[in-house]
């Protein structure tokens, strides 16, 4: 029984565990977590046994769960007592790679924003989604995606021409707000 | 050629002339007293004396703008009976006259000698994945990604072929076009002309 869950589970594992990876470590920072996200993701997959319509379907239902288990464990208070990186740590670079486009410093820059800007921005620059694509898979308006990724830009040149001495990593108290509200 | 350009400056000196007298005529129609006709005080070309020393300003402006064309005039007629005695006719390029003539009127007017844009037209976007390009680029500080694709050989057998070019912006916005890598610069100011240009240098060089 519990092999035939495992051999459904391929597939998709086989097709989607880059992406998946990549966007989990863009949230959590680190290959561990990143790792323990993607696994997560599959558990819950074999879990719930969900049904969908398309193959773009499916790959939005796996991102939007990676993108929930990232908020629940950055939630959780053992995460944010232990190990809150708003930075991705320079040991943690080398296990980060994109396929086709090369990384460079604004990369880590987007990884640093806060929740609500960072998932738009990462998705629309690095893994090539569109503003509609973003808003079906965060449940967002499109308007909202749009906000999100104007301010996040903004964000992200404050951040390279002020750097992250200041307050809060360099971020407004109104961003940082507005960049939790999805992860609570 | 000469005599042509003579008899053009003769006849804008004559149209100015025409046009100044006409509109002076129709004033003094309007403003004379009673409905009377005016004194009639339309100015003709040997009317307009250099030395008044009460001139108003559109005179004066009329005055000084027939005089150039008269200088110039001059000057032209001068330079073609030199050049008729030199032999060398039209040796001499009109701006360069125009210049000692004194006149300014053509200076501002740059005829346009270089190709300012290269072929480029707006086509449909296709919406290529980052996997199908042959270079991307990401711009996250100004908003914007980049596809750019090799679209095939020109029909005229140029070495670089015809490169497509995708935008989207973070506003929403999707554009493409397709530039002809031949004539696409490395120092555009523009993104998506300088992306169709690496791509195209790349194409050529993998072929060589």
């Amino acid at each position: 029984m519990l092999r035939n869950k495992e051999k459904e589970a391929e597939a998709p594992f086989e097709k989607y565990k880059d992406i998946l990876y990549r966007i989990a470590f863009s949230n959590m920072k680190s290959k561990a977590d990143a790792e323990d996200v993607v696994q997560e993701a599959f558990c819950r997959y074999l879990k719930a046994e969900p049904v969908f319509d398309n193959e773009n379907h499916e790959k939005a239902w796996f991102i939007r769960v990676v993108i929930n288990i990232c908020y629940d464990i950055q939630k959780s208070a053992w995460f944010s007592r232990t190990v809150a990186f708003d930075e991705v740590p320079e040991s943690e670079m080398e296990h980060f790679k994109l396929p086709f486009v090369e990384e460079d410093e604004t990369l880590w820059h987007v990884m640093a924003l806060p929740a609500a800007y960072r998932n738009p921005l990462y998705l629309f620059y690095y893994e090539d989604y569109s503003i509609k694509e973003i808003a079906r898979i965060m449940e967002l308006g499109e308007g909202t995606v749009k906000t999100r990724l104007r301010r996040g830009r903004e964000m992200v040149k404050e951040r390279i021409l002020y750097g992250t001495g200041g307050k809060d990593g360099g971020f407004t108290d109104k961003a940082l707000e507005e960049g939790g509200k999805d992860a609570d | 050629m000469e005599a042509l350009r003579i008899r053009l400056w003769k006849k804008v000196a004559r149209m100015r002339i025409n046009d100044w007298n006409q509109r002076e005529q129709s004033r003094a129609e309007i403003s004379g007293p009673g409905g009377m006709q005016g004194k009639g005080n339309a100015k003709k070309l040997g009317d307009i004396s250099t030395k008044s020393c009460k001139v108003k300003p559109e005179e004066d402006s009329f005055r000084s703008s027939l005089q150039k064309s008269m200088v110039q005039e001059e000057a032209m007629k001068a330079h073609h009976r030199k050049s008729e005695e030199g032999g060398r006719p039209g040796s001499q390029p009109l701006r360069q006259l125009e210049r000692e003539a004194g006149s300014t009127r053509m200076e501002n007017i740059n005829v346009c000698t270089e190709r300012n844009a290269p072929a480029a037209k707006a086509i449909p976007v296709r919406g290529i994945s980052y996997g199908e390009c042959d270079m991307v680029e990401v711009n996250v500080l100004e908003g914007y990604v980049l596809k750019a694709k090799g679209d095939g050989e020109r029909m005229d057998g140029a070495e670089a072929g015809w490169i497509y070019v995708e935008k989207k912006t973070d506003d929403g916005e999707w554009k493409a076009y397709l530039y002809d890598g031949a004539s696409s610069r490395k120092e555009s100011k523009d993104a998506m002309e300088r992306i169709a240009y690496a791509v195209a240098s790349a194409e050529a060089s993998a072929k060589a």
